[in-house]
């Protein structure tokens, strides 16, 4: 049998393609974190904005107290700097439970939904895009009426109107979010479609006889993907905030959850006597929302090249 | 450009949102002096505002079946009797009531009494207001329905004219709570109601009461009144008689607890409602304000689906009302100022059996009753279960009772209970409610009358469909005997029978526990200093026609 030294070499040329590939990435990572440092700000949204992830990630790790239960004994006690207690840092609700540890837990909810939405949002919006964009005809004018429909629409009031028929739920939250989130990406997708395809490489490509989906996916889309990703992120702390009107107007999840939005509503009859409960959610979202958008920006001026350009 | 406005609107989105909670509230209309009102000669004498948690639903006295219309409409509709503020009924408009029979109320009116418009109020208006009241269909607008009063005044039968000043009310049967209900209806003008209609009449509403109606903003959320000139100066029972003090009292609807403590503490409304237990120590810390409290009406509980698993389980009600710890509740929700129930009435009801007292906080119980009905936690998740399935349950209420429902919540899952808490709104709820859809719903139900009529029929008896009995049973309750004593009780003159009537009715319930009964809350109000002459009632009414305000 002569195969032996054949999958050798073969297993022995995908390593070697990999590590190739590994160290273009890391190459372009370390550049990534380059020209970010010249972005101070972007910097610390990124700092900003991993800690809360870590925060959600371990939730159940850094905190000592239950998110949900509460014990009527500790309501609200001020925060350390008031009370002088470090056991509940930021103070306790009006239910006696630790507002810290319920803003992590409320980070975990928000950057859920706001992955999920966009996430969705994306999926949704650059295969439509790629569709109407590269193929054009009668999809294209169809899905483009129906983007424009949705356009007119301020997307919180629509979002209210979708929760307050479908009900509150995290399943009809992300619909809510996703009904209308996916147009701006769509939009994005397929005027940036419209504009590659009539470049000399999709030509090129098409010359040398590669299927529709190839010259999609292998020519066009990385080329643009980069903007999906700039637009992704700056939607992200738009869907975050959404949520959290939402939750605020009761419309968002089930009244159990802590989720910021309902935090900051719940916390509005006790706030001449409790100010924390309110207000530090409302930082909480507060800080996130920037860090994201500060990012975002970063990233925008580093990934995007017309942007750059023009700058 | 487009950059820097995107983030500018994120941040400034965000800090609206962040800080809305912490601004004080600028009123949505200004004040009171910059909307259509013409300034009066009186309007030296002072203009009271009053916040009220909800809107009215109506200006007509006979098509509401809400506290804040009656709040505003009895401002400008007297009735024939009146009702203090600790509960004692007094003649209004009515200068003699006397019972014939049990069965036959001849009434007296009062001679010189001018509606709003100048007109005298005679016995055609007295007539004319109950029958169109007690008759079916005859609120024509918006469109043609019965009167929501009717089921306060259910006995009725007829009511003639005996004299230019003279009626005569017949009821079905003796009606030994006619006093206390009749204070809940108000007299209306006969012939300007027949020409303008009833859409003219709740745009323009004419009454014989101290303040006459000068503008309403759409669905209510301002109405101003004036002092009626010619008002015949009240019930003479009650000090003082005559005019009212104000020059003009604005109702104004500002939903939001805190937002009505800051709009007292800024001035811009001098008596609020509804003051939120949680504030009452900063207002009362305050000076400038005086906070006042009546004994409650509104005993709040938890209706329990006696016709759904696992509640339909005696031991399990009785358990869930021995795991909660009332007196935790009434101390750190409202600062002291609630009673535990001691069972299906209000302690403060003229018939409370007083034999009973409120289920004792006893977890080791509530376990105990939990383990006879099969409840136990056999597979060490700290939640009870039994043939495999866990204990879970939704307690449904309103928006308004969240620190009740979440507090309660926390003491079942103490003890293993998995429950959690939804909001609905009332009008959403309701139809499943009566339709027996929903597990537990935690609410209330006032009885200003202080009468078991109006309240125990409404909670406690069986369901029937357009009848009084069982309207607000949510728990599905249907006891034979119960229901039988509910409608003796309604039909029973002797006090001492009634009282061992609804003693006994009261005890099946109590045993029976269709409901965690919780606790009743003081009504708590709050004035500007400024402010004389002001007794917040039992029955959450404003009263204005004594309240003063000195400059």
């Amino acid at each position: 049998m002569e195969t032996g030294p054949d999958i050798r070499s073969a297993l022995q040329d995908q390593i070697y393609i990999w590590r190739i590939r590994l160290e273009l990435w890391w190459g372009n990572f370390k550049n990534f974190l380059r020209e970010l440092s010249a972005h101070p700000l972007a910097m610390v949204g990124g700092v900003v904005l991993v800690l809360y992830l870590l925060s959600a990630l371990f939730a159940d790790q850094i905190t000592v107290h239950n998110p949900i239960q509460g014990n009527l004994r500790l309501r609200h006690i001020a925060p350390v700097w008031q009370a002088g207690d470090w056991t509940y840092p930021l103070g306790t609700d009006s239910q006696g439970r630790d507002l810290l540890t319920r803003i992590v837990y409320g980070a975990r909810i928000s950057l859920i939904v706001g992955f999920l939405s966009v996430g969705i949002s994306v999926i949704v919006g650059v295969l439509l895009g790629t569709l109407a964009g590269y193929f054009g005809g009668r999809f294209d004018s169809l899905v483009s009426r129906l983007a424009d429909l949705l356009l007119a629409f301020p997307f919180l009031i629509f979002a209210i109107g979708v929760m307050a028929f479908l009900g509150p739920g995290f399943t009809n939250l992300i619909l809510a979010l996703t009904f209308k989130g996916w147009v701006e990406f769509f939009r994005l997708v397929r005027g940036e479609m419209l504009a590659e395809k009539t470049k000399e490489y999709v030509e090129a490509a098409r010359v040398t006889g590669q299927g529709h989906l190839a010259i999609i996916m292998k020519e066009i889309l990385p080329n643009i993907i980069q903007s999906v990703f700039v637009l992704g992120t700056l939607r992200m702390g738009y869907m975050i905030i959404t949520e959290a009107s939402l939750s605020f107007l009761g419309l968002g999840l089930p009244p159990n959850i802590p989720a910021w939005g309902s935090m900051v509503a719940t916390g509005r009859d006790s706030i001449l006597v409790a100010w924390w409960v309110s207000t530090f959610p409302g930082l909480a979202i507060l800080f996130l929302v920037m860090a994201i958008n500060l990012f975002g920006e970063g990233l925008r001026d580093i990934l995007d090249p017309r942007l750059k350009l023009e700058g | 450009m487009a950059r820097f406005n995107y983030r500018i609107i994120t941040v400034l989105l965000l800090i609206t949102f962040v800080f809305s909670a912490c601004a004080p509230s600028t009123p949505s209309t200004p004040v009171v002096s910059a909307t259509s009102v013409a300034p009066t000669a009186e309007q030296a004498s002072g203009t009271i505002v009053i916040a009220l948690a909800a809107a009215p639903v109506s200006l007509d006295p006979a098509d509401h079946r809400s506290r804040e219309s009656e709040t505003v409409i009895r401002n400008m509709f007297d009735g024939l009797v009146t009702r203090d503020a600790t509960n004692g009924v007094h003649l209004e408009l009515a200068e003699s009531m006397d019972w014939a029979d049990e069965q036959t109320l001849n009434i007296e009116l009062r001679e010189g009494v001018k509606f709003h418009d100048g007109t005298e109020m005679t016995a055609d208006d007295v007539v004319f207001t109950f029958e169109r009241i007690i008759n079916e269909n005859q609120i024509e607008y918006p469109e043609a329905h019965t009167s929501p009063r009717k089921g306060l005044i259910a006995p009725l039968e007829s009511i003639e004219k005996t004299g230019d000043y003279s009626v005569t009310m017949h009821f079905s049967g003796p009606w030994p709570p006619a006093m206390q209900l009749l204070v809940h209806q108000q007299i209306v003008p006969k012939a300007y109601i027949e020409e303008v209609g009833t859409e003219g009449f709740i745009a323009k509403p004419i009454g014989t009461g101290p303040f006459r109606f000068v503008s309403a903003q759409p669905g209510f959320e301002e109405v101003v009144l004036e002092r009626f000139e010619d008002y015949y100066g009240g019930s003479p029972e009650l000090t003082p008689v005559g005019k009212a003090c104000a020059g003009q009292v604005v109702f104004r609807v500002i939903p939001e607890a805190s937002t009505r403590v800051s709009a007292l503490l800024a001035g811009e409304v001098d008596i609020i409602t509804n003051v939120p237990q949680d504030l009452i120590e900063t207002l009362s810390a305050n000076e400038n304000v005086q906070v006042k409290t009546a004994a409650g009406t509104q005993p709040k509980w938890i209706e329990l689906n006696v016709n759904m698993a696992p509640f339909d389980d005696v031991n399990v009600r009785k358990a869930l009302n021995y795991a909660v710890d009332k007196d935790l509740i009434i101390e750190q929700i409202y600062g002291g100022r609630a009673v535990a129930l001691p069972g299906p009435l209000s302690p403060y009801n003229s018939f409370v059996n007083k034999s009973l007292s409120p289920y004792p906080y006893d977890t080791d119980m509530a376990l105990d009753l939990l383990s006879q009905a099969g409840w136990a936690d056999t597979d060490g998740d700290s939640i009870l279960d039994k043939d495999g399935q866990p204990f879970a349950m939704t307690i449904d209420t309103l928006e308004e009772w969240r620190s009740l429902a979440e507090a309660v919540a926390d003491m079942y899952r103490a003890i293993g209970i998995d429950a959690n808490v939804r909001f609905w709104e009332y009008s959403v709820v309701r139809d499943q409610l009566l339709a027996g859809e929903r597990q537990a719903y935690l609410d209330d139900w006032g009885d200003s009358a202080f009468d078991p009529v109006g309240h125990f029929e409404a909670k406690w008896h069986g369901f029937v469909a357009d009848t009084p009995f069982g309207r607000g049973n949510f728990s599905t309750y249907n006891n034979e005997r119960v229901n039988e004593l509910i409608e003796q009780g309604e039909t029973t003159g002797d006090t001492a029978a009634r009282q061992a009537i609804y003693d006994e009715a009261q005890q099946i319930v109590y045993d029976e526990a269709p409901a965690v009964f919780l606790i009743l809350p003081e009504e708590v109000e709050a004035a500007s200093a400024s402010i004389t002459n002001w007794t917040p009632a039992s029955d959450s009414r404003e009263n204005m026609h004594d309240v003063c305000k000195t400059e």
